[in-house]
């Protein structure tokens, strides 16, 4: 180890111990020369002599030198230089690799960025790896508790170790008299921000005491963007009041910038404490178990049978074993939830459920498992990106071996060993991927905003390029030296040096294979690559002229919530009325109607059902269920398929009623007839059964893709009017002036209910595919790169295959055969080989779709049209990209050719 | 010094030096070339310049140290000494040497008698 210092420190003052060792030698020589003086010898001959003794002197100054330093880095030093000279010397090829590079590597940056931003990084807050989330062993469950287990945990473990907090929660908020907005908000409990450790950047953040049940303080602290936006500065959001839901809040702090939320992809302007939850009337985004024995208490904050809080844990050194302890909490809501089952078979599975704590450094988040798929499926477009980079690379640098194969000849015949030489092309290599990551860098930089943007539209996501995507690069640009070198090193592992001194490449067929391989693969790969932007888009396209079950065009939608407005529930009917007679009043507007879920607005109610037939099959235990005005199915433009649509008769003092849709009647009632069947909420037949009247065809309302679920609607006039919150307006003509029209009336009528999310029908289908049209594009532009690329790769691989067979053209034309044979022959070729190519990415498209997440990403499988359609350009491409090897070939002078021999 | 016998050589010539500047105590590079010549009564005549190199690699190693003095007949000359981890390394070495001597002198004394 020593040694080794000493031997850097003397590599860097090499010329002090050169200088040293020169005055030592000639003080030796000097005192040899003095000794045979001494010995009687003449100057000549003692000059002689001292030579002969000492021995090459420039050898010893030589060893000496070597000594002081590292041979293999003197080498390298001077390989480096060699090979940077040897890159200028070419720079339009130099400067194409690294183009083609700094494109595969700039997109791999891009994407990795994303991933790293969606997937990877931890919270911004101190030591994320000792955060750890509560799931459950549920999937499809939500992980929610009810406030009381999160008290327990609270107990269970050392102080603030414990992050609660609701579903988000969308509240009315207005800043003195100005105009009234919807934002995101949170409920969080007492000790979030300090087991998070975040720190607030003005005033304070929440604390034990703001969050007392049934007695809690009407602060919030809010989000630094939205403070700033709103306030000017964090400073001056302190201390002001707003209106939530028509509730004085005083704003007592700001959170610091770099923390913005716990969930990546949600923006949360505004955090209360859990206890404000009856006063803010906020009562959705939770799992509520409705027992027969007693009511629910309407303060959540001490209803075990209410589960609403998902909860991050803190481990700190002292705290008690995660998993058992969160069991231990949770024993309690169990037992008093457990009390009101009936069904021996559901207590079991209840009484069996657990809550797995797993590590969560990043937080939970619902847009991660939604952006699985993306972020995979564009991961592999770039994973085909980067090989098409590779083999492109490789293939010109193969072409820059090969016609330096005199120079390669004269250093391997001079004793370069053929590893010098193969390193020498890697260096190069290295230099150049090093210049493409940089400027792959920057295009990242650039592109890495827009792509988000495109990606994740309105979701608020942290992103940026930091050490990890630096060290990504790195790693991504060395592996492309790497792969690009082998094909070329293969290559000049098998130069003869007397053979390339000669001027002959004597090299057999296997470099023109390499080459071929190297055409054969990219035409693979940009077909596959066609076949599966165009399988996407099409995909996407059946999607949205498929039949939604809706009318799509001439339906104007919007949200609402008259509770948040201030609003007690008895008013609602009145509400819904006056915002009914204002729409009808506007010139173009047919009918108006509302529900509580509405279509692809995002939001579901479900609940579980017992049927009183006891012919009829249950398949599974939940329901969706949705309430609406009358005229609804009208308005929307469901279809209504049998029995009769909800009359103003069906009112609070009638017999309950449903219609169900096609899947819930086909599901349930199979080949009976529904009309008349019941079912109700209870285990027993009671008062508060539904019968059904109707059947209404299918419609998404949950997502354009999705099956339509099995539901059913009930009459608001029976359910209540008060959970109302999606508007629907038929009308004629034109869209603007009736939204305008509508705008101005509702404002009129309601002043304080803030309307959101105008859109036709048409519009929230877009919307709702808009992640798989961002894909498609962004599919699209990646693999219209790597069909660029494939381009120029096969034009360049075939113009390396004419020049391998330069001789043999020369040869064939020597002896006769005509420039046009000899044209239409190199033609046939690339042919071939874009068949060939062609080919595989069609036994690559079949085969591919076969593994379950590709086909998740798809949406299906990829037809075949695409795919031949695909093959046809890659033949296509092939015969252009030939034409011009092609008459290169056919102008061979074979005279010229045979005498350069 | 790409080849065997040149590595052996080596070997044997650090142990040379750590000897000479064991007995003669400062010494510079002729001055050891010298003394080896005279000792082995000429049977080892160096090529006075690999000894340069092999000094330098001893100082890296910190087994030798070395200062600019003036020679004796008053001209500067760099003066190389044994340092402790030097001496140390010298017993190690002639044991080392003695063992292996001793061995090949057997192999070489070895007339068939025995075994």
């Amino acid at each position: 180890m020593r040694s080794l210092l000493a031997r850097i420190r003397d590599l860097f003052r090499r010329p002090k111990v050169a200088r040293d060792f020169d005055e030592e030698m000639a003080f030796h020589l000097a005192e040899l020369e003095r000794v045979q003086l001494e010995r009687g010898a003449s100057p000549e001959e003692a000059r002689q002599a001292a030579a002969l003794e000492f021995g090459n002197t420039l050898r010893a100054r030589e060893n000496v030198r070597e000594q002081a330093g590292f041979a293999s880095w003197d080498e390298l030093a001077g390989d480096v230089k060699l090979a940077w000279r040897g890159i200028l010397r070419r720079p339009a090829m130099a400067g194409s690799i690294v183009v083609i590079l700094a494109l595969g590597l700039g997109a791999a940056a891009t994407i990795h960025g994303l991933i790293d931003s969606v997937f990877l990084r931890p919270l911004p807050v101190p030591d994320p790896e000792q955060i750890h989330a509560i799931t459950s062993s549920n999937r499809n469950d939500s992980p929610r508790l009810s406030r009381g287990t999160v008290r327990r945990l609270e107990e269970f473990f050392p102080a603030n170790s414990v992050a609660a907090f609701n579903g988000g929660l969308r509240c009315t908020v207005q800043i003195g008299s100005g105009e009234a907005s919807r934002n995101n908000t949170r409920m969080v409990n007492g000790s979030f921000f300090t087991t998070l450790g975040v720190s607030a950047a003005a005033g304070r953040l929440l604390a034990p005491s703001d969050d007392v049940p049934g007695s809690p303080t009407d602060v919030a602290v809010v989000g630094h963007r939205w403070a700033v936006e709103r306030f000017g500065t964090a400073a001056a959001a302190v201390g002001r009041e707003i209106s939530v839901n028509r509730i004085p809040i005083e704003i007592v702090g700001v959170i610091e910038p770099r923390f913005r939320e716990i969930s990546i992809g949600t923006k949360t302007d505004i955090w209360f404490a859990t206890a404000l939850q009856p006063r803010l009337r906020a009562y959705g985004n939770a799992s509520i178990f409705a027992g027969d024995d007693r009511g629910n208490n309407a303060d959540w904050n001490l209803e075990e049978r209410v589960s609403w809080m998902q909860v991050l844990l803190r481990k700190r050194v002292g705290s008690p074993p995660l998993q058992a302890t969160v069991q231990r909490a949770w024993e309690v809501q169990r037992d008093d939830m457990a009390v009101a089952l009936e069904d021996p078979r559901e207590k079991e599975a209840f009484m069996h459920r657990s809550w797995p704590v797993v590590p969560a450094p990043a937080g939970m988040s619902h847009f991660r498992e939604e952006f699985k798929p993306t972020g995979m499926l564009l991961g592999g477009v770039v994973a085909v990106l980067l090989i098409l980079v590779c083999s492109n690379v490789s293939g010109l640098l193969l072409v820059r071996s090969m016609s330096r194969h005199r120079e390669i000849g004269v250093r391997l015949a001079l004793g370069a060993g053929s590893l010098r030489v193969v390193r020498l092309g890697f260096l190069e290599a290295v230099i150049l991927s090093g210049l493409g990551a940089l400027a792959g860098f920057v295009l990242a930089l650039w592109l890495l905003p827009a792509t988000v943007k495109l990606l994740a539209p309105g979701q608020d996501i942290a992103f940026g390029l930091g050490l990890r995507a630096v060290g990504f690069m790195g790693a991504l640009a060395l592996l492309t030296a790497v792969l690009s070198t082998l094909g070329p090193g293969l290559w000049i592992a098998r130069v003869e040096p007397l053979r390339a001194l000669s001027g002959n490449r004597g090299l057999g067929r296997a470099p023109v294979r390499l080459g071929r391989a190297l055409v054969v693969a990219q035409f693979a790969i940009a077909v596959t690559l066609v076949a599966v932007a165009t399988a996407l888009g099409t995909e996407l396209q059946r999607s949205l002229s498929a039949d939604p079950g809706f009318e799509r065009e001439q339906v104007m939608t919007a949200l609402f919530d008259a509770k948040s407005a201030g609003y007690k529930d008895e008013d609602a009917p009145a509400v819904i009325e006056r915002l009914q007679s204002a729409a009808g009043e506007i010139p173009g507007v047919s009918s108006s109607a509302f529900s509580v879920s509405g279509l692809l607005a995002g939001s579901q109610t479900n609940s579980g059902l017992s049927f009183r037939d006891p012919r009829v099959n249950v398949p599974r235990s939940n329901y969706q269920h949705d309430s609406v005005s009358l005229e609804y199915f009208d308005t929307v433009g469901m279809h209504f398929l049998i029995g009769r649509k909800f009359l103003p008769t069906d009112s609070a003092t009638t017999g309950k009623v449903a219609i169900v849709n096609a899947t819930f009647a086909r599901e349930i009632f199979r080949d009976i007839d529904p009309i008349g069947q019941r079912f109700g909420y209870d285990a027993t037949p009671s008062d508060g059964d539904f019968t059904v009247i109707g059947v209404v065809a299918d419609a998404r309302m949950n997502g354009v893709r999705e099956r339509p679920p099995a539901l059913f609607y009930t009459p608001a006039a029976q359910s209540g009017m008060e959970n109302l919150s999606f508007l629907a307006v038929r009308f004629n003509g034109a869209g603007e002036p009736i939204l305008a029209n509508l705008r101005a009336a509702f404002a009129k009528v309601e002043p304080g209910i803030v309307f959101t999310s105008w859109k036709t029908l048409e519009a929230r289908m877009v919307e709702d595919l808009s992640g798989d049209l961002a894909t498609t594009k962004l599919a699209a532009i990646f693999g219209g790169c790597a069909i660029l690329l494939a381009g120029a790769g096969i034009a360049g691989a075939l113009g390396y295959l004419v020049v391998l067979r330069q001789r043999e053209l020369a040869l064939r034309m020597a002896i006769g055969a005509a420039p046009g044979d000899v044209q239409r022959g190199v033609l046939l070729d690339a042919l071939r080989l874009g068949a060939i190519g062609g080919g595989i990415g069609l036994v690559v498209i079949w085969v591919v779709p076969l593994f379950p997440v590709v086909e998740a990403a798809l949406h299906g499988r990829p037809g075949l049209l695409p795919a031949f359609l695909a093959a046809i350009v890659a033949l296509v491409t092939a015969t252009i990209a030939g034409w011009i090897p092609a008459r290169r070939a056919s102008r061979i002078d074979p005279l010229v050719m045979l005498k350069a021999e | 010094m790409t080849d065997r016998s040149d590595e052996v050589l080596q070997g044997t010539l650090d142990l040379l030096i750590l000897k000479t500047l064991d007995v003669l105590g400062e010494q510079h590079g002729f001055g050891i070339a010298r003394r080896i010549e005279q000792v082995s009564a000429d049977v080892l005549a160096l090529n006075q310049g690999t000894l340069y190199p092999a000094l330098l690699r001893l100082s890296q190693q910190g087994l030798i140290a070395s200062a600019w003095g003036t020679s004796a007949n008053n001209r500067r000359a760099r003066f190389y000494s044994l340092t402790k981890k030097g001496r140390a390394r010298l017993a190690d070495e002639i044991a080392l040497w003695q063992r292996v001597s001793g061995a090949v002198n057997n192999i070489v004394a070895d007339t068939g008698a025995a075994g």
